[in-house]
């Protein structure tokens, strides 16, 4: 891997393609970890638990993750604020508070239906 | 000579499940309907389970009878050995007793079917032609597919693709069960639909499975939905392990100084602890250890994030993240806290200081669960072997303070199908500090120039 080299804020393409350095190929590295998921119960990579939540990180990326290599640092990278908000922010509902919203829209289709 | 195991006979097993609500110090608050914010009522719920399940997870009562067909299928593999662990003792070498309740003799292979039993049973009595559920690995689908067969219920069994695709033996257990699983997303609902236009090659989640099973159940005809953990009428099916081992500590002559169990979602910890909780508010001394994975804890970290169900308020709704560099958890005061993820019953327990969580990674808990089946024989489940290191922890604290203790653990499940698991343990790659440190340090150093997103 390359170092970066020159200013991404001039860049008009974006981040991913500064300077000389292969950001993907970097992702690609960190991608192919893997953890033991405790909600699934079995191995999966970095690269699932980023885009687990409707292709939005997992709300337990972080701690899952921060053991093994400073995880938040490459979030910020890949996520805008307001998906960081979402994530990680906002109030994660309880497994009640799941199963009623999705009861309730649910109801909602079979109405629609 | 050294008695190894512990017996009940079928007659003697119990014909209670023991519901802890109404001898709790201080009663739980009921949780909140996210849109309403009125408590959750019967109505709500009963799009999904049947009333005489929904009138369990508020139950008064502090016994509940299990029913006699219930029984009947529960003497398959109930009740559940409880064995003196003799050679772990040698390996532990400390002056400590270790008895475990061996759940992994159930054909599933774990404690799951001590629920999934009733609540196909439930359903059958309210009328339910198909239950649907979501399932990750499979352990709880496997046990719900087969309590199933037993009442003639359709199962259905929404699997998350990545698990589908990666633990085909559970998904083939509930095949050869009579379920049906499919992998989700799927193009049976219309949350399936939605998302696979979106992204056909969707490896799925546990939220869509979720979304996926509860769609099934609330519009197709005679279904509802089966949940395996969390709720209370679940804990209540699973304290048949404590009340067995109560009876079976009896016969072994000895009362536990520790109970311990691994809580993920709780169901098993509690399964084993509710009924000695049920003696430590009665003036016993008893400690109840949770034992769970450092990585994504939910008790020893504190509260996940907010609390919605405080009816007072008086819990401020702090984020648990910084949007720095690196997380802080939220200091937290007050009361009636819920940890995402975890049974409430649990949740309010540990903050009721009635039960003790611990935390242990990964690496430690494989190297005792090896220990272990090098020891005793029986491989456990990679939930199962927290409880072990908590065991083995124990021990050592024992050994230290030159204290005899009597420690009694749940061996919630068996291993024989999460092997790949011992293999990434064997292989390294659950060497979570050393394994790709170079190639991560590298990846790294390149990412760190690069601005955050704006």
């Amino acid at each position: 891997m390359q170092e970066k080299t020159g200013s991404n804020a001039t860049n008009p393409e974006g981040i991913r393609s500064v300077g000389t350095v292969d950001f993907d190929k970097a992702i690609d590295t960190l991608d192919g970890l893997e953890i033991r998921c405790r909600k699934l119960g079995h191995q999966v990579s970095f690269g699932y638990c980023r885009k687990e939540s409707r292709s939005l990180p997992c709300r337990r990326t972080l701690d899952c993750w921060a053991p093994i290599f400073p995880v938040a640092m490459v979030l910020q990278r890949l996520i805008s604020p307001d998906e960081w908000k979402a994530c990680f922010e906002a109030p994660p509902p309880s497994r009640i508070d799941r199963i009623v919203e999705r009861i309730d829209a649910a109801k909602a289709l079979q109405e629609e239906k | 000579m050294q008695q190894v195991k512990y017996l009940l006979n079928e007659s003697d097993m119990p014909t209670q499940w023991y519901n802890i609500l109404p001898d709790l110090p201080t009663p739980m608050k009921p949780p909140l309907h996210p849109g309403t914010g009125q408590p959750v009522g019967p109505e709500d719920l009963a799009a999904i389970f049947p009333m005489n399940l929904i009138e369990q997870e508020v139950s008064p009562d502090s016994w509940i009878s299990i029913p006699e067909e219930v029984l009947g299928i529960y003497r398959i593999w109930r009740p559940s050995p409880l064995y003196r662990a003799v050679n772990f003792e040698k390996w532990l070498d400390a002056p400590v007793r270790v008895y475990y309740k061996n759940e992994g003799v159930s054909p599933p292979g774990s404690h799951k079917p001590n629920t999934a039993v009733a609540q196909a049973y439930y359903n059958k009595q309210a009328g339910t032609k198909r239950i649907t559920t979501e399932t990750g690995a499979g352990q709880w689908g496997s046990a719900l597919a087969f309590a199933c067969g037993f009442f003639g219920i359709e199962c259905k069994v929404f699997m998350v693709k990545v698990s589908f695709n990666q633990k085909p033996y559970r998904r083939l257990m509930m095949q050869t069960w009579g379920a049906n699983c499919v992998p989700s997303p799927s193009t049976e609902t219309e949350a399936g639909k939605k998302i696979l236009a979106k992204d056909p090659d969707c490896p799925g989640s546990l939220g869509i499975a979720i979304s996926e099973a509860i769609e099934d159940a609330v519009t197709s005809g005679n279904s509802k939905y089966s949940l395996g953990s969390v709720l209370n009428h679940v804990l209540l099916h699973q304290t048949i392990i404590g009340l067995e081992a109560q009876k079976q500590m009896q016969l072994a002559g000895e009362y536990p100084d520790v109970v311990i169990g691994c809580a993920g979602g709780g169901s098993n910890f509690a399964g084993l602890c509710l009924p000695f909780v049920k003696d430590k508010i009665e003036g016993k001394d008893v400690r109840i250890i949770g034992a769970e994975p450092t990585s994504c804890p939910t008790m020893t970290r504190g509260p996940f994030a907010y609390d919605f169900g405080d009816t007072l308020q008086t819990t401020p709704l702090l984020p648990m993240y910084t949007l720095g560099h690196d997380f802080v958890p939220a200091p937290i005061h007050a009361g009636g806290l819920r940890y995402h993820a975890m049974a409430p019953i649990v949740s309010h327990l540990v903050h009721e200081k009635l039960i003790e969580p611990r935390a242990y990674d990964n690496l430690v808990t494989f190297e005792t669960g090896v220990n272990w089946a090098r020891t005793e024989g029986f491989i456990p489940a990679p939930e199962t072997n927290h409880a072990l290191a908590c065991v083995a922890e124990i021990a050592r604290e024992a050994k230290e303070e030159g204290k005899e203790k009597v420690i009694l653990v749940n061996w919630s499940g068996h291993g024989i199908i999460d092997l790949m698991a011992y293999d990434a343990y064997f292989s390294g790659k659950l060497t979570d500090h050393k394994l790709p440190e170079e190639e991560i340090q590298r990846a790294l150093a390149a990412i760190k120039n690069f601005p955050p997103i704006e």
